[in-house]
């Protein structure tokens, strides 16, 4: 492939702290792809059968951090992991210290921040299921669970697959909530666009634009996965 | 055109023709961050005898504001935290030479004060997390690094050190207690509200001296406002207000 190839000299530009910090990117949005994952796909389901009267309030507040500028985001839970009050009080029961600039506490920001970004996908492939099918599944005698472990789920699989590969690819390039948030600790919190964004600061151009390049590939496969899997067999 | 194309034309029109006069002011000051609580008072009082100027400040990390200026961003004054950066400028023919003076010193301080010298109490090993401004880009932040280097503690320091991207943030961690100590300049904790809650800030006599120095941008080399500000600044008045918020005056200054 002429296009990657044609970066590889660029790498040698990028030196181990920018690796360190692409690696502990991939880390991130992997954990934060598996919990959107386990929290998503019922939340979708829910958001889909729910006769609640107030769906449409919970689906708005799932929709918002697409709305919401970052910086927003990232200054509420600054508030949330302050040690001077619950929520942020009882994790310092707990461990000792604030969630504020760990990799928890990036965890956590990270699933809300790139939720609505799983959950849609995740709700409209599980609504494009028939009906009649899960109806079938239940009458030949399959309990919910079955119904929803060996039935429906598989039957959504592509969307899911796009779901997630959409909150993955999210998180590559979440920065604004960070910001508030990490402290820029290497290894910890200093993630790959934090990293990106200090080597333009420090007007080290060469560095900025292989690590630039890198994150613009990943982030583009990653979206040519998302067309392949939301198209039509 | 029916109708609708014609009104669509027309206030796509209106908005573009407007932009000039909507975003335009008569004098763009970039401000180093730690300026953001006496930048206020010192427009107030100049704005005072030039009331049709409208003046507006852009507040950043030094090092931020210099790389957009470098890229042409619209400003016209840079009242920077130290002198290398504004000199920078000159060099680069950014800023005009004889511009350059320097309009106030500020005082790095350790926040909230340990209970004994920061050296004793914070040890070679802190338990809690200390916050600096990012020392590529804030003076501040540099001016910290520079007095942990020279006391020893900025490798063992290093698990420790939470990196924020301007003195503001540095407070703001600290005042939320997301940090236990910050580096930040002494003015800007001439707020009662924070000093309450977090208590006074510890002077640090061996942190180097931040002369902070101000420049006229090439780009406005022959505006009025922008030279009637600067030269305003080094007066009694303008020096006057530095020293109620927390500045030592400019060398020179009786």
């Amino acid at each position: 492939m002429p296009l990657v190839a044609s970066l590889l000299p660029s790498l040698a530009w990028l030196t181990p702290p920018l690796w360190q910090a692409l690696g502990l990117t991939l880390q991130l949005a992997a954990i934060t792809t598996l919990l959107l994952g386990l929290v998503g796909l019922p939340l979708a389901h829910w958001l889909n059968t729910t006769r609640s009267r107030f769906a449409p309030a919970f689906e708005a507040l799932v929709t918002l951090p697409i709305v919401l500028p970052p910086t927003v985001i990232g200054f509420y839970f600054l508030i949330a992991f302050s040690p001077e009050h619950p929520p942020g009080s009882w994790w310092v029961t707990l461990t000792g210290g604030p969630l504020t600039f760990t990799f928890t506490g990036l965890v956590l920001a990270s699933v809300i921040y790139s939720l609505p970004f799983a959950v849609q996908p995740f709700q409209a492939a599980l609504r494009a299921v028939p009906g009649e099918l899960l109806d079938a599944s239940r009458a030949s005698g399959a309990t919910a669970w079955r119904t929803w472990w060996r039935v429906h789920l598989p039957l959504a699989r592509r969307g899911i697959g796009a779901g997630l590969t959409l909150g993955f690819a999210h998180t590559l390039g979440e920065f604004g909530v960070v910001l508030m948030i990490g402290g820029s600790i290497p290894g910890e919190t200093r993630v790959a666009s934090i990293a990106l964004y200090d080597e333009v600061q420090k007007l080290d151009y060469p560095a900025a634009h292989a690590f630039a390049a890198t994150l613009l590939v990943i982030s583009f496969v990653l979206l040519v996965i998302v067309a392949m899997l939301q198209r039509r067999r | 055109m029916n109708p609708v194309r014609r009104t669509l034309a027309g206030l796509t029109l209106g908005m573009v023709m407007g932009l000039p006069f909507g975003f335009s002011a008569d004098l763009t000051i970039a401000a180093a961050a730690n300026l953001s609580p006496v930048m206020p008072a010192l427009v107030a009082a100049f704005g005072a005898n030039h009331p049709d100027w409208r003046i507006d400040v852009v507040p950043g990390a030094t090092g931020n504001l210099v790389a957009q200026i470098r890229r042409g961003a619209p400003y016209d004054l840079l009242l920077a935290a130290d002198e290398r950066y504004p000199r920078a400028l000159v060099t680069s023919g950014d800023a005009v030479a004889d511009s350059y003076f320097i309009y106030a010193r500020g005082r790095l301080v350790l926040w909230p004060a340990p209970d004994s010298d920061w050296r004793t109490a914070l040890g070679r090993t802190p338990r809690e997390r200390i916050a600096i401004a990012n020392p590529d880009t804030a003076p501040y932040g540099a001016a910290a690094r520079a007095m942990l280097i020279e006391a020893g503690v900025w490798d063992a320091w290093q698990p420790r050190l939470v990196i924020a991207e301007n003195v503001a943030q540095v407070a703001q961690w600290v005042n939320g207690r997301h940090a236990a100590y910050g580096f930040v300049a002494a003015s800007q904790l001439l707020d009662d509200g924070w000093t309450n809650r977090r208590g006074e800030a510890r002077t640090l006599p061996d942190a180097p001296p931040l002369p902070q120095a101000a420049v006229l941008l090439t780009r406005a080399a022959t505006s009025n406002p922008a030279q009637a500000f600067l030269s305003w600044l080094s007066g009694t008045e303008a020096q006057a207000i530095f020293t109620t918020h927390g500045y030592d005056p400019a060398p020179g200054t009786p």
